[in-house]
């Protein structure tokens, strides 16, 4: 055996626990991890509807801080808004 | 404020197997709306008295949130209730107990989900993930569940408006740059959005119990949560706010991602509005808890009580996991480059000098396969790192609380 052989096999042996790794990762994460997902995006709303379509320059471009001033961020809309630090209460209830 | 039975007077349970509510001493069964629950009319006119005012501000009494005391109809026993808890079984005599009244009307629930998992059901859908699991504790191999609660959580179903310009980053497409950028500006509606109106519960939990099969929902009766546990929702609007917020962003970004495909990058700029309809509906989701102790730590599993969907990580022994991957990395290892060192001198690398059969083999594990062993190494990170968030859930304290601060 060469320094070169031995070099190899411990290089070798590095790529092998990285490759180990991952099967043992993928395992784990099949069989130990349960239900770890939430309802899927089409359940609460399949009506999403692109009104604008623009392609742009680069990042840094300014039309790209212009684009996206096309909508307004607004304060957050409550159903009545009452003071935001209240408790949720049925909608009958809101005076 | 149990409910009795017509035909003999002890007190009734809801039943998820009949979805009714049963006797278990005379075996009579009644549907919720036909039976008159006392609850019901206690709830219009009963005071409650808080814990200080019973036992005196006790220094001992460590809970942070108001508690109250009742009094079990059906034995006369003491029932202390916590914050926002609306139903519970009496400690001394074990029989259901609703107690609405605190409460009152205005956080009566619209609608119910009842519970169709059966308790039964659910201890076996647990002892099937754990057996599913690999490299279980000793402690594991036998499972010994301290606990198991079925408690229905407080739900606010939401509908709401978005409006959204965002902008995609994309992969590839251009000379000059890596990437490009599309716009895409649009609006949609979230419909029937469960939202936990627990705050002691933790977003990760409640969002993973979903989804619920909302056509299920029926108007709600005191009776449904006759042998459960119960909480009244505690959020405020900002929160709710937050959560549908965040729920609609994700749901609007990734339906424009997928115009490109794998291409997507990331969303790297955007703007929105979210609004809150005032449709918004108040219900009671089933959801059992069931615990466990493992490692010296409490584990709490989830299990949607309508689905039977379970929510969860199995703890692994960790000693053996980092063993056996080292180990049997090293065999790999060592295969794949004896391995490749054959396939080199098979096709007549000189067996001798600087351009030997090793040496070559040498030389492309260093190049290629270092890189694709980081590369499945970063992989495999990634994997571990969603395994142990949700074990970190499983096993927190606070949802260990939540359930155990509860009497029975
Ligand atoms: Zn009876
Ligand atoms: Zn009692």
């Amino acid at each position: 055996m060469t320094a070169q052989d031995v070099l190899s096999i411990i290089m070798g042996a590095g790529v092998g626990i990285g490759i180990a790794f991952w099967i043992a990762a993928s395992i784990l994460e099949k069989r130990n991890n349960v239900g770890d997902s939430h309802g899927e995006t089409y359940l609460y709303s399949n009506d999403v509807m692109v009104t604008d379509k623009e392609k742009l320059q680069d990042a840094l471009h300014p039309k790209l801080k212009e684009y996206i001033q096309r909508v307004e961020p607004e304060a957050p809309k409550y159903p009545t808004a009452p003071n935001s630090k209240e408790q949720v209460k049925r909608t009958g209830q809101i005076k | 404020m149990a409910t009795l039975c017509k035909n003999c007077n002890h007190a009734l349970v809801f039943e998820p197997a009949l979805g009714k509510l049963y006797c278990a001493y005379c075996g009579s069964q009644f549907a919720a709306e036909d039976v008159e629950s006392d609850s019901k009319k206690y709830r219009e006119n009963e005071r409650v008295l808080t814990r200080d005012e019973v036992f005196g501000d006790d220094e001992t009494y460590e809970e942070f949130l108001e508690s109250y005391v009742y009094t079990c109809s059906e034995c006369g026993g003491e029932i202390s209730i916590h914050g926002t808890e609306v139903s519970t079984t009496c400690i001394y005599c074990g029989n259901p107990n609703v107690v609405f009244s605190r409460v009152a009307k205005e956080m009566t629930p619209d609608y119910i989900i009842p519970f169709s998992v059966t308790r039964e059901q659910a201890l076996r859908y647990v002892q099937q993930m754990i057996s599913k699991s690999v490299l279980l504790p000793k402690e594991l191999k036998a499972l010994n569940v301290n606990d198991i609660k079925g408690i229905y959580l407080p739900y606010w179903v939401v509908n709401a408006n978005h409006e959204e310009a965002a902008v995609v980053q994309v992969r590839g497409g251009s000379a000059v740059s890596k990437y490009t950028y599309h716009g895409r500006k649009g609006y949609m509606t979230i419909k029937n959005f469960p939202l936990d109106g627990c705050r002691m519960l933790s977003d990760e939990s409640s969002t993973c119990l979903e989804p619920f099969d909302l056509s299920a929902m029926r108007k709600f009766d005191e009776d449904y949560l006759l042998g459960f546990y119960s909480n009244s929702s505690d959020i405020t609007y900002e929160e709710m706010y937050l959560a549908t917020e965040r729920r609609a962003k994700e749901i609007y970004e990734s339906t424009i991602k997928k115009e490109f495909g794998k291409n997507a990058e990331r969303i790297c700029a955007e703007s929105h509005q979210t609004a809150i309809l005032n449709d918004y509906k108040y219900a009671m989701f089933p959801v059992w808890f069931i615990t466990y102790r493992c490692e010296g730590k409490p584990n709490t599993i989830l299990i949607n009580g309508q689905t039977g969907k379970i929510v969860g990580a199995v703890p692994w022994n960790k000693k053996a996991f980092k063993w056996i991957t080292i180990i049997s990395g090293i065999v790999l290892g060592v295969v794949l480059t004896l391995l490749l060192r054959g396939i080199v001198s098979a096709l007549g690398a000189p067996e001798t000098g600087k351009d030997s059969a090793s040496s070559i083999t040498g030389q492309f594990i260093l190049g290629f396969g270092s890189l694709f062993g980081m590369l499945f190494a970063t992989v495999a990170s990634i994997k571990m790192a969603k395994v142990k968030k949700l074990l970190q859930l499983t096993q927190s304290d606070k949802m260990f609380h939540f359930v155990k601060k509860r009497q029975g």
